[in-house]
């Protein structure tokens, strides 16, 4: 008798301790919702060197870009004085787009990237002008992510 | 000779003018319908560098290319019409490094059918920018989207549909494609669908197909209002 008083005693704090683990590990539903967006992170200024005017030089500039949506990038010269040259980025396709106050489309239909996000290089190409004076110039380019529909 | 007595030393500056800027924006996209004038719409914009940032905020209208592909529209009357409906609170607001802030943007009045605008967030350094581009889409709800399947051609492996959408507001097209393989029998379904259409607007796409597919047939399934 003294044997099953004691089972049932063991049983009993089992089942006690049983709905109290099984409390512990209940599940709890977190709602969230992740609206679009994206993140963009670039060098500082690209330096082209000293330049012969007339003669086209290159050089490349890399962006890193997060996104979760589809994405586009966008390119347009920003300096409020006439740029001492002309100013270029590459397109996806390959060709040369020269920058004016409008937008230019250079990069579109781009996928949303991973966690680490993705590098684009885009080309750039500066003319030197004959008309301008030596010296050292500022050339201030724009480029606008933008998501696409 | 000539060339290099006047050699140049150019300085190409891009980006944000200081090493590893970064910035983030969301919701980039803003969709809403029944809109009405006083409705706030924020936008909350974070800073991860290392130094303070200012940022500028301005407002343009866009539109859609051919290939759906968003066409920034900053001429003087476009900015003119995105200020007339959309108000800032305040153009340009400092973030610290790590720091977050809402941007919020009012409809002053929705005495139209739809409008479709973009907020840029611009830092300001003494160097150029990398703009971020926030896209709303707004109706009154006044109008609806009418999608129709244009026309469709395919050139070997190479499918392109063409969608257009005649109606009041945006809109996107879901169809289905027929696959029929070599002896004319339908093999496989494939659903598809168009994006966002805006209205008056079309829209193509281009859908790789397997090699084996001799003939497709394009269905349209539904319209959808692209919310």
């Amino acid at each position: 008798m003294a044997k099953f008083k004691v089972l049932a005693a063991a049983l009993g704090i089992l089942l006690v301790l049983g709905a109290a683990a099984a409390q512990a590990s209940g599940v709890i539903t977190l709602e969230v919702e992740i609206l679009p967006g994206f993140r963009i992170s670039g060098p500082g200024s690209v330096s082209f060197g000293s330049l012969h005017p007339g003669i086209p030089e290159e050089r490349e500039l890399q962006l890193q870009v997060w996104s979760n949506v589809p994405w586009q990038l966008s390119a347009n010269y920003y300096g409020t004085v006439e740029a001492p040259g002309i100013v270029e980025v590459q397109g996806r396709n390959g060709t040369w787009i020269e920058l004016g106050s409008s937008t230019n489309l250079v990069i579109w239909d781009q996928p949303k990237t991973d966690p680490d996000g993705v590098v684009i290089k885009v080309p750039l190409r500066f003319t030197g002008s004959f008309s301008h004076d030596p010296g050292t110039y500022d050339i201030q380019i724009e480029f606008a992510v933008v998501p696409l529909l | 000779m000539t060339r290099v007595i006047l050699a140049m030393a150019v300085l190409l500056l891009v980006c944000c003018g200081q090493a590893l800027a970064s910035i983030a924006v969301a919701p980039v996209i803003i969709e809403a319908d029944q809109v009405q004038a006083g409705q706030v719409f924020t936008v909350v914009c974070s800073h991860g560098g290392e130094e303070p940032l200012e940022v500028a905020l301005s407002l343009a209208l866009f539109d859609q290319d051919a290939w759906g592909r968003v066409i920034l529209m900053e001429d003087e009357a476009s900015v003119a019409r995105a200020e007339e409906a959309l108000s800032l609170e305040r153009r340009r607001f400092l973030l610290q490094p790590g720091q977050s802030e809402a941007v919020q943007v009012q409809l002053a009045h929705a005495d139209f059918q739809h409008l479709y605008a973009v907020l840029f967030l611009r830092p300001v350094r003494p160097g150029p920018s990398t703009r971020l581009a926030v896209l709303f889409l707004l109706s009154s709800g006044e109008g609806t989207p009418s999608l129709d399947l244009s026309g469709w051609e395919q050139r070997g492996t190479d499918l392109t549909i063409t969608v257009e959408n005649s109606g009041l507001c945006h809109g996107f097209w879901a169809g289905e494609l027929l696959l029929f393989d070599g002896e004319g029998k339908l093999a496989e379904k494939v659903s598809v669908q168009s994006g966002v259409v805006l209205p008056g607007r079309s829209r193509g796409l281009q859908v790789s197909l397997p090699g084996w597919v001799q003939q497709v047939e394009v269905r349209s399934l539904q319209l959808g209002d692209g919310s």
